[in-house]
């Protein structure tokens, strides 16, 4: 829709009941909401839900929420399949045989509360708080409950995405720009604007550069993809960095097929061309960056000619791209998760950062935003932390060599530290693990049955989620019923606008993830826990928290869901019921204005005021404070002996529109879609190494790991790089031990690794691995099985990373 | 004359103008209202005059189940496809308004579905033709039926499970024991759900001699039988797994489809 005011005048907002929250339609109950989680999601569109006796039996986009305009994707569409599943999990269970066994019996949520706080106190009474991890998944709107629960209830510095090493999602780039920058930029797509597209504040981008991720399957980190698509039809250019072709690519006027894990290297060689050329944001640079000459430095030899035979990229094609992000009228950059799964995890996001500062991308209409999350409501993993002692908090699991964890700019704790703690007790041994909402076993675990081994020596295991999971089944000792979206009061405020989600259903004994957090928290530390319902608790967050600063937000969620928003009541202009927009996000050049330092003074909230391209916080934690580059451990540099037997580069976890993550398996529709794992293999592979379109291969990698998926013969990978997918498990197999809902057996984690990161402790080469394909024969033997037997495919000592099958050539590039 | 006009420059493949269609039309697996189709990806060897060589297209083809979402444009709102699409390539309107739109600058497609007169006729058409072919003996489906069928669904208890069962193609029952029955379609429920639990592989209804008209027994066939079990609550969900480990039942939801 290349003209959205005429879209919105064509619109008839009467049809769909403007300025109502909930209304009756025929024999249905419409409710007028916001869609988060679960089933998982990481955006937050406005959904009319159609309800009839307690049931969900339909779900519409709201053309009048302006974050989505009532479009809506396939996975809410289906949403009362997942919702009124069958496999759901209806009441609380208690193991009722060994782990794995599949053994459950029912019990009350009395019951399930009073032994998990007997064991709690036990716990911190004889081990200490520390003892207890709490483990969170993405994507389930939990980002601020569960890290309260962990401080206000469990009273525990050890908060994690537990599984995932090097912090590799989208943290790295969020510190690395707060260092550079001061503050997080995000590409513009008019998201903070209540009057969107129309607004006269914003401007399309003249180029949208798209590195590392195909964002209309994975709107990830609450920015919906398909708004860029209508920037492109409203005129933006495209330049896809990708080593897959997606739809971007496609449409490119440049595509870079970077090969994978060398994303830096094209950078240095685009920040070479734009200062080369002169081409860069003079007044810019001069007024606003500090260390422009020691990035010109850096990069003066990084030519596209340099660059090309490391990434292969073309040179002309790196040259072109960096000339039209200098000289289009402006350049929004989403970027991707590529950028933290590689080694070089901070170089790249350094690189990028730096393009976007000297083109004078920063803070602009149609460029990169700074944002902060709505009315500053959103703490996340800090919040509640001053509730656990000091010599708690001291405990933190981290690793010791990192400078980013001793600077504690992280506030939740390292996976690697807390696998090690398990693996050897040391600094000492983890007694409970509380997981809400994460499927590790599935999904985030680098090296799946590693993590299921650890967790196995961990005497006392808690899974909420709404569905019985692989990991719920492999080490959970009691499992609690989640409810889903329209089950729940909740609110998010991630980013921008405030979103506020309202329950109209029940499921058996489900309850909601604040539910949860609220009962148990009553019952442990009732002293933290003042709040009666979880309405009120969500009027603390939205309005009253405790942590410095509060909030700037003065509706309570109630408000927020029943009534639109206005100027009158301290929004940013109109918007519908369960929505809030914040006019600071929507300001553009507010360095200028003196709106981000706390001094109110003009400039960045950095040391020196300005973007810094020689960064101070990156010299603190020990990081090349300047662009770099680092071959993964595994590669055709590194590893040219490796190379030989194993040829090809793995690349995994690109997104499909059917699945979030591990989620959504057990629907119909999606598998009707998308029965199966696909790993894409270019038609020339296929021929050169024997394997067809549609039938099973085994992909295999020096550790003799090895995981199955079916060949999907496509251009969008190039010759010698395969694309597998991440989080597959198979609701419809035996979910005991060893099969696991065949989790082990399709999954791109059996090849990954724990600790092995980048410099400070960041990052991780999941993107870029070495393998080799063969076709599946009938009776070999399954993952499972090896598993079940050997314990891995290869031998680890406690704590340690594998021994490396070649010394890696180690090449550092700066 | 309404129709849909696609700029299938932008479609991202996304499905959801073909999920949300189901929902419209209440649509089943491997059915639509308007289906994605997908050409490419490719490269182009020979030279094309075009702004790249790669060839990756999207364009949803509309089916003869498209009745242009009838009941919810004349409530004044858009078609369940055209407020879904999530790539914002899609309008509905008066064909020759949306053919202005078409300005070669980028691809389109204008679809123009079946009117309302067109399917009455059709309906109305294929009607006659089948009581013609019946009159000869030969029997015929209407799978018309399958969209228009009466749907009803109801819960009960047996013991400590929870039995769901839900009819398809009630008004064929219901023609059954108007015909055949002297009790009435509450009681007839009742009948079939005993039937049910005592033979879950029960091919027919059997209307017993003391509750027909003429004495005598009857039956109706049964099209197809579908069952779900789950398991959860003694143990947990997961259906027929947990069954074969002997694990009671603690749900059934039947699908009796006539
Ligand atoms: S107009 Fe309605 S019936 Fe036709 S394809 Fe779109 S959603 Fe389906
Ligand atoms: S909803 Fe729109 S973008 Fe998605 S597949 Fe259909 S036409 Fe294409």
């Amino acid at each position: 829709m290349a003209d959205y005011k005429e879209w919105l005048d064509e619109l008839n907002r009467e049809a769909y009941h403007d300025g109502e929250w909930q209304w009756q339609e025929g024999d249905f109950t419409v409710t007028r909401t916001t869609h988060w989680s679960p089933p998982g999601c990481h955006m937050g569109c406005g959904v009319l839900l159609y309800t009839k006796d307690n049931k969900l039996v339909k779900v519409e986009g709201d053309p009048l929420n302006a974050v989505a305009n009532g479009k809506l994707c396939m996975r809410c569409l289906t949403m009362p399949e997942a919702v009124n599943h069958p496999d759901r999990l209806k009441y609380p269970l208690r193991r009722a045989g060994e782990r794995g066994e599949d053994k459950w019996e029912r019990i009350s949520w009395d019951e399930a509360y009073d032994e998990i706080t007997e064991k709690v106190l036990k716990i911190k009474e004889e081990h200490g708080s520390e003892t207890i991890v709490v483990v969170h998944g993405t994507g389930r709107n939990i980002g601020w409950q569960v890290p309260y629960f962990a401080s206000a209830c469990m009273q525990t510095p050890n908060v994690s995405t537990f599984g995932f090493t090097g912090f590799a999602c989208y943290l790295p780039r969020m510190i690395g720009t707060s260092a550079k920058q001061g503050d997080m930029f995000i590409v513009d797509a008019s998201q903070a604007h209540w009057d969107r597209y129309a607004s006269d504040r914003w401007q399309v981008p003249g180029v949208i550069l798209v590195w590392g991720n195909e964002p209309i399957k994975s709107n990830a980190d609450g920015f919906l993809g398909h708004w860029l698509v209508q920037c492109v039809q409203m005129g933006s250019k495209v330049i896809s960095v990708d080593p897959r072709l997606t739809w971007w690519g496609a449409r490119a006027a440049f595509w870079l097929p970077v090969r994978p894990g060398t994303d830096a290297v094209v950078a240095m060689a685009m920040l070479n061309v734009i200062i080369g050329e002169d081409l860069y944001d003079h007044e810019f640079v001069e007024k606003w960056t500090y260390g422009f000459e020691a990035l010109a430095e850096r990069v003066a030899d990084k030519t596209p000619e340099w660059a090309e035979p490391i990434c292969d990229v073309p040179a002309d094609r790196i040259r072109g791209a960096a000339r039209l992000i200098a000289t289009a009228s402006s350049c929004a950059c989403q970027w991707g998760l590529a950028f933290e799964q590689q080694i070089a995890a901070l170089g790249v996001t350094e690189s990028v950062a730096d393009i976007m500062a000297i083109t004078g991308n920063i803070d602009n209409p149609g460029g990169n935003a700074l944002y902060r999350c709505a009315f500053l409501i959103e703490k996340r993993y800090g919040l509640g932390d001053e509730y656990i002692s000091k010599e708690t908090y001291a405990k933190k699991l981290i690793p010791q060599t990192s400078g980013i964890n001793e600077s504690n700019i992280v506030s939740c704790a390292d996976t690697d530290a807390i696998l090690a703690a398990i693996e050897t007790g040391e600094p000492y041994p983890i007694q409970m693990f509380w997981i809400q909402s994460s499927n590790a076993l599935s999904c985030a675990s680098m090296d799946p049955a590693r993590t299921r081994a650890a967790l196995m020596k961990v005497p006392f295991i808690v899974v909420a989620d709404p569905f019985m999971t692989p990991t719920a089944q492999a080490v959970a000792d009691i499992v609690l019923p989640v409810a889903m979206s329209c089950e729940r009061n909740s609110c998010r405020t991630w980013w921008t606008p405030v979103r506020t989600m309202v329950k109209v259903t029940d499921f058996y004994e489900a309850k909601s993830d604040e539910q949860i957090c609220l009962d148990l928290g009553k019952r442990i530390m009732p002293e933290h826990w003042p709040w009666e319902t979880d309405e009120e608790w969500a009027n603390w967050y939205l309005t009253d928290q405790l942590t410095p600063g509060g909030t700037e937000y003065q509706r309570t969620w109630w408000d927020t869901v029943h009534e639109p928003s206005s100027p009158e009541n301290g929004c940013y202009g109109t918007s519908c019921n369960g929505t809030a927009y914040w006019e600071w996000d929507a300001t553009y050049d507010k360095y200028a204005k003196g709106m981000l330092r706390p001094d109110g003074q003009p400039g960045f909230n950095t040391p020196t005021g300005r973007v810094e391209l020689w960064s101070f916080g990156f010299d603190h934690w020990g990081v090349d404070p300047l662009p770099y580059h680092i071959e993964p451990p595994e590669s055709p540099l590194s590893t040219p002996n490796t190379f030989k037997e194993f040829p090809i580069i793995l690349s995994g976890g690109g997104r499909s529109f059917e699945f979030f993550h591990s989620e959504h398996r057990q629907l119909p529709t999606m598998r009707e879609f998308h029965p199966w794992p696909l790993v894409m293999v270019n038609p020339a592979d296929c021929e050169k190494y024997g394997v067809k379109d549609g039938e099973w291969i085994w992909v295999e990698n020096s550790r003799g790991a090895r995981f199955k998926q079916k060949v999907k013969a496509t251009i969008e990978v190039q010759p010698g790089r395969i694309h597998a997918e991440h989080g597959w498990w198979f609701p419809e197999q035996d979910g005991a031990e060893p099969n696991f809902y065949g989790t082990y057996d399709s999954n791109l984690n059996n090849m990954t690794e724990a600790f092995r990161t980048g410099q400070g402790g960041i990052g991780s080469a999941i993107k870029s691995m070495l393998c080799k394909i063969y076709p599946v024969q009938e009776g070999d033997v399954l993952p499972h099985d090896v598993i079940a037997e050997k314990g891995d495919f290869a031998a680890y000592e406690p704590g340690k990373p594998y021994q490396v099958v070649e010394e890696p050539v180690v090449t550092v590039i700066n | 004359m309404k129709g849909i006009l696609i700029n299938y420059e932008y479609c991202t493949g996304c499905h959801s103008c073909e999920v949300a269609c189901r929902n419209e039309l209440g649509l089943t697996a491997g059915e639509y209202g308007i289906k994605l189709t997908e050409v490419g990806p490719y490269e182009y060897t020979t030279p094309i005059a075009a702004d790249t060589p790669y060839e990756w297209v999207y364009n949803p083809t509309i089916t003869k189940a498209c009745d242009l979402c009838e009941a919810r444009t004349a409530l004044g709102k858009m078609p369940s496809c055209v407020q879904a699409c999530q790539a914002w390539c899609m309008y509905y309107g008066e064909v020759e308004d949306l053919a202005k739109k078409m300005d070669g600058k980028t691809r389109w497609a204008l679809y123009a579905p079946l009117s309302d007169d067109a399917r009455s006729a059709m309906v109305a058409e294929r009607e006659a033709l089948a009581v013609e072919a019946g009159a000869a003996g030969v029997k015929h489906v209407d799978t018309a039926a399958k969209v228009a069928g009466k749907t009803e669904s109801y819960g009960t208890w047996v013991g400590d499970m929870e039995l769901n069962i839900t009819l398809r193609g009630v008004e064929k029952l219901e023609a059954f024991l108007a015909e055949f029955a002297t009790i009435d379609l509450e009681a007839a429920k009742l009948d079939l759900e005993a039937q049910i639990i005592s033979d879950e592989k029960a091919t027919a209804y059997v209307l017993a001699a003391d509750k027909a008209v003429d004495g005598a027994a009857h039956e109706l066939g049964l099209m197809a039988i579908a069952m779900n079990y789950d398991a959860q609550g003694t143990q947990l969900g997961g259906g027929k797994a947990y069954l074969d480990k002997g694990q009671a039942v603690a749900r059934k939801d039947v699908t009796i489809m006539f």
